[in-house]
């Protein structure tokens, strides 16, 4: 089982059998390794970060190169690629990005082994020893103890497990924390619940190869002998959750597939069951084992942590030496953190980018003061604003800053897609009446 | 070099790049006892060479072709 001494290290190539050799090579180095071989699998894979990740650029489905946009310097530490086709090209559009080597195929072992130790050095000068219970995860607040308890417990057995917590809170990276201690060899397929069209999600569920049977290429085929984490389950219609129910026991007794379920939710259970928007079989199934993370505004030790993280993480990838001001770790305490997470981070980087020196201020009382004006991506309202009246100028504002695109508006505003579309409907019932 | 040529050779590479890193993990898994992985690690190696037997022995018999020298 990894301890807070072991570094993540991510391998997407879709050669099997050296991922495999790499994997075992970095394990003896002290590194969790997680695979990818898809461009797919890849997008999941890189919302964790790692303190390595080896990139490949020929894989199956697209260019590993395409995906250099998409890696976040913050969450990422150190970005290797690899090919076995070099050109001039990709290696002059690899280093452009944010990589920091370059290997041709077939390369020296221990140039790579090289790397995996000159990481881990610069992880151990940067990271606070004994904060990371569970890989990914910064974490010594006492509220933190019994989430990241069950967490390791549970990792390695067959428990379907339930994770509550506001959005932001990071459901998500404990998740792939679980998988990642789980020792299962198969993938981590994320399925979005709340931001996938109802057609989307029968495909992603089911399969969409009508007539072959199911599993053709749904979201079990591909979780299987991995984990299958299934985000926001409350927002699926109620149709769905029932058929979700008998996939997920075909799954278990006909097929005798091997998939971990981890569900979650930013609701509580007890008032979704309550509000029929979760039914109770299909609660009762994924919930074997709930654990509920705590929003961050209680986890006060573990707020200067994950700021010092971040601002150690934006050091690596902009090679500065920048620090919170002491008047920022005080300001940091006081903030309510509504966002969490995802908040403070984004805090952090903002303060990090905007700071003249090395020092970071953080002004966070004045970037919660509401505006006095409506403009650009903000609303104001006035007390006594009728609940349907905002919820109406918020769609549209959604839509308006997401160029009409539904989906992206019901992944901006937190709500399903079918919840805009009912919306939409109603608002245009009202007009015609 | 056209695209067969260069799946040719992108095989071939990736075949030796396996070869050579299961041989080092399966060094270090013997000198740690853990003779079970250290297996693992050379029948990796020994799929690899075969791929590499393959790749050549195709390119032998027209099948696939290795790049000409350039």
């Amino acid at each position: 089982m990894p301890t807070a001494d072991v570094s993540d290290l991510l391998i997407i190539d879709d050669d099997a059998s050296f991922a495999e050799s790499i994997a075992g090579l970095a394990r003896t180095e002290g590194f969790a390794p997680r695979m990818a071989t898809t461009v797919a699998q890849a997008r999941e894979a890189l919302r964790v970060g790692s303190d390595v990740l080896l990139l490949d650029i020929q894989l199956p489905d697209g260019s590993g190169i395409d995906l250099l946009a998409e890696i976040d310097p913050a969450l990422h530490r150190r970005v290797a690629v690899i090919t076995g086709y070099p050109t001039v090209e990709t290696a002059a559009r690899a280093v452009s990005g944010p990589v920091s080597d370059y290997f041709v195929k077939p390369f020296d072992p221990m140039s790579f082994v090289a790397l995996l130790r000159e990481s881990r050095r610069v992880s151990r000068n940067v990271e606070v020893p004994g904060a990371e219970p569970i890989p990914g995860v910064v974490a010594a607040s006492a509220a933190m103890r019994e989430p990241t308890r069950l967490a390791r417990a549970l990792a390695a057995t067959e428990a379907a497990l339930l994770l509550t917590g506001e959005t932001g809170a990071g459901k998500d990276v404990f998740a792939r924390a679980i998988h990642a201690m789980s020792g299962r060899s198969g993938a981590f397929v994320r399925l979005d619940c709340g931001s996938m069209s109802h057609a989307q999600l029968v495909e992603r569920l089911f399969g969409s190869r009508r007539g072959e049977g199911q599993g053709a290429s749904d979201v079990f085929a591909e979780a299987s002998g991995g984990t299958l984490f299934l985000d926001e389950v409350p927002e699926l219609p109620a149709a769905l959750q029932s058929a979700l129910l008998r996939r997920i026991e075909n799954a278990d007794e006909l097929e005798h597939m091997d998939v971990r379920i981890i569900a979650a939710t930013r609701l509580d259970p007890r008032v979704a069951l309550g509000e029929g928007r979760l039914r109770e079989d299909l609660y009762f199934r994924i919930a074997e084992v709930p654990i509920a993370i705590p929003p961050l505004r209680q986890r006060d030790e573990d707020v200067l942590l994950l700021a010092r993280r971040f601002v150690d993480v934006f050091n690596l990838r902009y090679d500065l030496e920048k620090r919170l001001s002491p008047q920022s770790a005080r300001a940091l305490r006081r903030h309510p953190w509504p966002g969490n997470v995802r908040e403070l981070r984004n805090a952090v980087h903002r303060a990090y980018l905007l700071a003249a020196g090395d020092e970071l201020v953080m002004h966070l009382e004045t970037t919660r003061m509401p505006p006095p004006l409506e403009m650009g991506d903000t609303l104001a309202f006035t007390l006594g604003t009728p609940w349907a009246e905002i919820e109406r100028r918020m769609l549209i504002k959604a839509l308006e800053h997401c160029g009409n695109d539904k989906t992206a508006a019901a992944r901006l505003l937190g709500v399903s897609v079918r919840t805009v579309h009912n919306h939409l409907a109603r608002m245009k019932q009202r007009e015609h009446s | 070099m056209d695209a067969r040529e260069r799946e040719w050779m992108h095989d071939l590479r990736n075949a030796a790049n396996a070869v050579g890193i299961s041989v080092t993990l399966g060094r270090r898994l013997v000198a740690d006892g853990d003779h079970v992985r250290a297996l693992e690690a050379l029948d990796r190696a020994e799929v690899a060479l075969i791929r590499i037997r393959d790749l050549l022995r195709g390119s032998a018999h027209g099948s696939a072709e290795p790049p000409r020298e350039s």
